[in-house]
């Protein structure tokens, strides 16, 4: 024999009324419930001051059938959402166990469901005490139908009187609604809207008589809350102009403004793009995008529990991360859906989990779900951004490519100012492990003093442990002085390796101007011995070819002698050296290769004394000198240099600044500081780079606590590097 | 005359390279040898190489290191150009002439060429090379004569009148295998022509009716 579960009546109350915290959160999940059901219009009304106090709940979604209140609605536990995550409009479904539309109960006794859908209405009204009686089937209670149900609907975005929706009315409130109610709802209403103003594609006005002010539309101030918000319009031409807003602990903001042509802001090597794209940017002189004109706001919000309520902040992130692509102000989706493979369409996800490099590192990426983003776009001035024929998405062709690459830009300058402020916020995030070891060595010692003052006034067995400690104490500094000895050795030995990478690199990028005479002198033997063996010889011809192979054997042996005179031995120790002299002879042993490049170097320097590692200082000048021949090969105009090296003291230090300036296409401002890490170059197959020089520049700056800084140069319109190195 | 070209932008070797082959004695009888720095654009090499009867190519990878003309530095490499012969013409024989024999794009580019010529090893052993490159050019400019005489005997049938429609064919095919613009498709037969031919003389001969009848009109109001 079988038998079956039966369901008390009551188990509705305890779904419902006993299990939804507060009257608030059940208002909110039938909102909720509105949103799954893709409403763009959600009208809220909670009025008690009248005779006959009602909450009211409408939208303008998909409505229901009177098959679907049966078996969707009036079956407990069932969930659609559970099948389909996501809604026509491919919204996230909030809720998935099928209990959220019994919050009415937690609001009032008296529930009237008005539905509308397929061209039919469907009413019904449920009194949930008739729930509490005991020992009542759940089954057994019959629920009466409304006759002709008036459904009142918000209307749609565009104002025509909406075909579909549900509107819930709520009698016989079973709490008071207070200022501090409505405050609170009103708060978490704007968890489901999105923070920017001019989208209208989920609306919730609410209205009530508890608290006039608060009645309206339901807005979201997490704009102004973001921690870096970034606003970028691109004209579609030439210029992007950009506003970064900063947000500090403190409640202020900071503002700044930049204009950059389009060519600085992406260049055109840095992006991977199509051949084709590739051919019709070099044939322009920089990039292009097709997109057309593009207005992007981007919304930064790391966890910071200092900045932000974190479970308020979840909540809102949970409905409006992602960068959204807005046309003509209607949603294009899934560009920006959570749960969806194109919806990362940054493939920020894949970029993070890559390289989760925290915001200490310069290289550090944004997580998908501390971005908020839009972009505006319009179907006539964006025409080359087609939608797909699969009647979702766009096509994607150069044109989105495009429009990608500028957002993913914009992404980066966000990532960048975040490494930024963190730098500044976390000074000893800088530091070297040797100065960090000292510090501990002045903090030991302190510690060790303090001991030391007040031994005399301990009781004997204390002063016993107080010298035990002062022992381990100094046994501890021996051990710092010589781990602080050892580093500085390491120091020395980093400082040669650098030298010697200097030199490899060097060779490298000029390999090809070393590798042409080793080949050609044969050449020119061979013909100077064939022209003196003609009849009669030709004895002056033969005589130019010798003097071109002296030429270059001279070429030759002065490479040898550049890679030997970097790894002298007294170039590996610091020592007084004279800076100008050092600087000419890099340059002249480095010129014959540069003019073979038809690269053409100017020089000015001074005099200049100052005791420096040599190795160091070289390795600064050559990278340098190196990348520079490089840039200026990546451009179709003429190729200079120039290398300024003078004296100049900065925070009271008297150091050198060495100013190297290149005819190259220049520093896209996303890449200023990436540029300094390991393996990053911009450099392209045809024109390589080991991605090593400007790290090792780098690395010097810091062990030597100088100063770099890259910008243009106004008169080469390539970068310029400034580096400052102080003089012992 | 055959000729070996050198494209070459670095102008103290490309010449002493030229020089050499040019000697009595080490080439052919018949051959000579030409070098050019790269032309401003990939579309400049054709006419050159009709121009000078170059058989054989010899394409240096490094085209941009230094520059010749006002135009200023070539942005394009060996194997671009490489590749933008091959397209127009697929039997001219072509080398890589270069340091970097071993380089991604040379090597990718490797079906396009008779083969890659290490620069230091051609200059030790220019006699074998110099007999390799020239057999190779050899073929591929008797091919081209023949062809071309075989196209000056189609014309004249053409121009006779006394065409096949394959004659007109192999014609068409020759003048596209040669890059000659195409001549021979204007008109179906002599006919044709003369007929285009007396309908413009009538053109003109009404126009001429309707200008003197207009001068005609004009003398006559200034007589009033």
């Amino acid at each position: 024999m079988t038998k079956v579960f039966t369901v008390d009546a009551r188990a509705i109350l305890t779904l419902g009324r006993e299990s939804i915290k507060d009257h608030t959160t059940a208002l909110v999940e039938l909102v909720k419930n509105s949103y799954d059901a893709d409403a763009t219009k959600v009208e809220v009304e909670i009025y008690v001051n009248g005779p006959q106090p009602y909450i009211r709940i409408a939208d303008n979604g998909s409505g229901m059938t009177e098959r679907q209140v049966e078996t969707n609605w009036l079956r407990i536990g069932y969930s659609e959402k559970k099948n389909e995550r996501l809604s026509k409009l491919n919204r996230r479904k909030t809720g998935e166990k099928g209990i959220g539309r019994l919050s009415a109960d937690r609001l009032g006794s008296l529930l009237e469901l008005r539905t509308k859908a397929a061209g039919k209405t469907y009413g019904l009204e449920i009194n949930w005490e008739q729930f509490s009686q005991e020992g009542q089937d759940l089954n057994k209670i019959l629920l009466e139908e409304i006759s002709r149900p008036a459904v009142n609907l918000p209307r749609l975005i565009k104002g025509q009187a909406s075909k579909t929706g549900t509107e819930l009315i709520i009698r016989i409130l079973r709490q008071t609604w207070t200022v501090t109610d409505i405050e609170s709802l009103s708060r978490e209403l704007s968890m489901l809207v999105s923070p920017f103003k001019r989208l209208k594609d989920f609306q919730i006005i609410l209205n009530t008589d508890v608290a006039e002010g608060y009645s309206g539309r339901i807005e979201s101030d997490f704009q102004e809350q973001a921690y870096i918000t970034l606003d970028a319009k691109f004209d579609g031409v030439v210029n992007v102009n950009y506003t970064v807003t900063i947000r500090s602990d403190k409640g202020g903001r900071k503002q700044e403004k930049k204009q950059e042509p389009l060519s600085q802001f992406i260049p055109s090597n840095i992006i991977q793009t199509s051949k084709r794209k590739k051919a019709e940017d070099e044939a322009s002189d920089g990039a292009r995008l097709s997109c057309g004109p593009v207005h992007l706001i981007l919304l930064f919000f790391p966890q910071k529990s200092e900045l932000f309520d974190l479970s308020q902040l979840r909540k809102f992130l949970d409905n409006n991360a992602g960068v959204r692509i807005y046309r003509d102000n209607i949603r294009v989706k899934p560009y920006g859906d959570p749960k969806e493979v194109e919806g990362d369409w940054l493939k920020l996800g894949a970029t993070f989990a890559a390289n989760p490099a925290g915001a200490r590192r310069k290289s550090a990426n944004i997580r998908p779900k501390q971005l908020v983003g839009t972009v505006f776009i319009g179907r006539d001035a964006n025409e080359q951004l087609v939608d797909s024929s699969s009647r979702e998405g766009l096509v994607h062709g150069d044109a989105f490519n495009d429009l990608r690459r500028f957002v993913l830009r914009c992404v980066r300058e966000v990532a960048i100012y975040h490494h930024e402020i963190y730098v500044k916020e976390n000074p000893e995030a800088k530091s070297n492990v040797v100065e960090k070891v000292k510090d501990l060595s002045v903090r030991l010692s302190d510690i060790r003093e303090g001991l030391r003052s007040i031994s005399p006034m301990l009781v004997r067995t204390a002063e016993e442990a107080a010298e035990e400690t002062i022992e381990n104490i100094e046994i501890a500094l021996d051990a710092i002085k010589d781990t602080v000895t050892s580093l500085s050795e390491l120091e020395n030995q980093a400082a040669i390796y650098r030298g010697l990478a200097s030199i490899g690199i060097a060779s490298a990028v000029f390999g090809h101007e070393i590798q042409a005479p080793i080949s050609g002198i044969p050449g020119f033997i061979i013909l100077a011995k064939d022209l003196l063996g003609t009849d009669p010889p030709q004895i002056d011809e033969a005589i130019e070819e010798l003097e071109k192979a002296l030429e270059d054997a001279d070429k030759i042996s002065g490479w040898g002698k550049f890679a030997l005179l970097r790894i002298r031995r007294d170039k590996r120790r610091p020592k007084k050296e004279n800076i100008e002299k050092l600087t000419l002879d890099i340059i002249e042993e480095l010129r014959p290769t540069l003019d073979a490049l038809n690269i053409d170097l100017k020089l000015k320097t001074e005099p200049l004394d100052g005791k420096i590692l040599p190795m160091n200082f070289e390795s600064v000048l050559i990278n340098l000198i190196t990348n520079a021949s490089t840039a200026c090969r990546q451009v179709k105009r003429s190729r200079h240099i120039k290398v300024n090296v003078k004296k100049k003291t900065d925070r009271g230090v008297r150091g050198v600044e060495i100013v190297v300036s290149d005819s190259g296409p220049g520093v896209a401002a996303g890449n200023i500081e990436r540029i300094w890490e390991a393996l990053f170059t911009t450099k392209t197959e045809d024109n390589p780079g080991t991605g090593l020089g400007l790290t090792i520049v780098n690395d010097v700056v810091e062990e030597m606590r100088g100063t770099r800084k890259v910008d243009r140069d106004p008169d080469l319109q390539g970068a310029r590097f400034t580096i400052w190195l102080p003089l012992q | 005359m055959p000729a070996i070209g050198i494209i070459d932008d670095e102008s103290r070797y490309r010449d002493t390279d030229v020089r050499n082959l040019n000697i009595q004695g080490n080439l052919p009888k018949g051959w000579r040898a030409i070098g050019v720095s790269p032309f401003p654009t990939l579309g400049d090499y054709p006419s050159w190489i009709a121009e000078n009867e170059i058989a054989v190519l010899l394409v240096d990878q490094e085209l941009g290191r230094q520059s010749s003309s006002a135009d200023g530095h070539v942005h394009y490499k060996g194997h671009d150009l490489v590749k933008s012969l091959r397209q127009r013409n697929k039997t001219l024989p072509m080398y890589f002439y270069t340091n970097y024999g071993s380089e991604k794009p040379v090597t990718q580019r490797v079906t396009d060429v008779e083969g890659i010529i290490d620069k230091k090893v051609f200059r030790r052993n220019r006699a074998d090379w110099v007999k390799r490159i020239t057999r190779k050019g050899k073929e591929y400019f008797n091919s081209v004569k023949e062809q071309l005489a075989q196209l000056n005997d189609l014309s004249l049938k053409i121009a006779k009148g006394e065409a096949t429609k394959e004659d007109r064919q192999n014609a068409k095919a020759i003048q596209i295998n040669l890059e000659l613009p195409l001549t021979t498709e204007a008109f179906n037969d002599r006919s044709e022509w003369l007929t285009r031919y007396e309908e413009k003389v009538s053109e003109f001969e009404a126009l001429r009716k309707d200008i003197e009848a207009y001068l005609k009109q004009n003398s006559q109001k200034k007589k009033r």
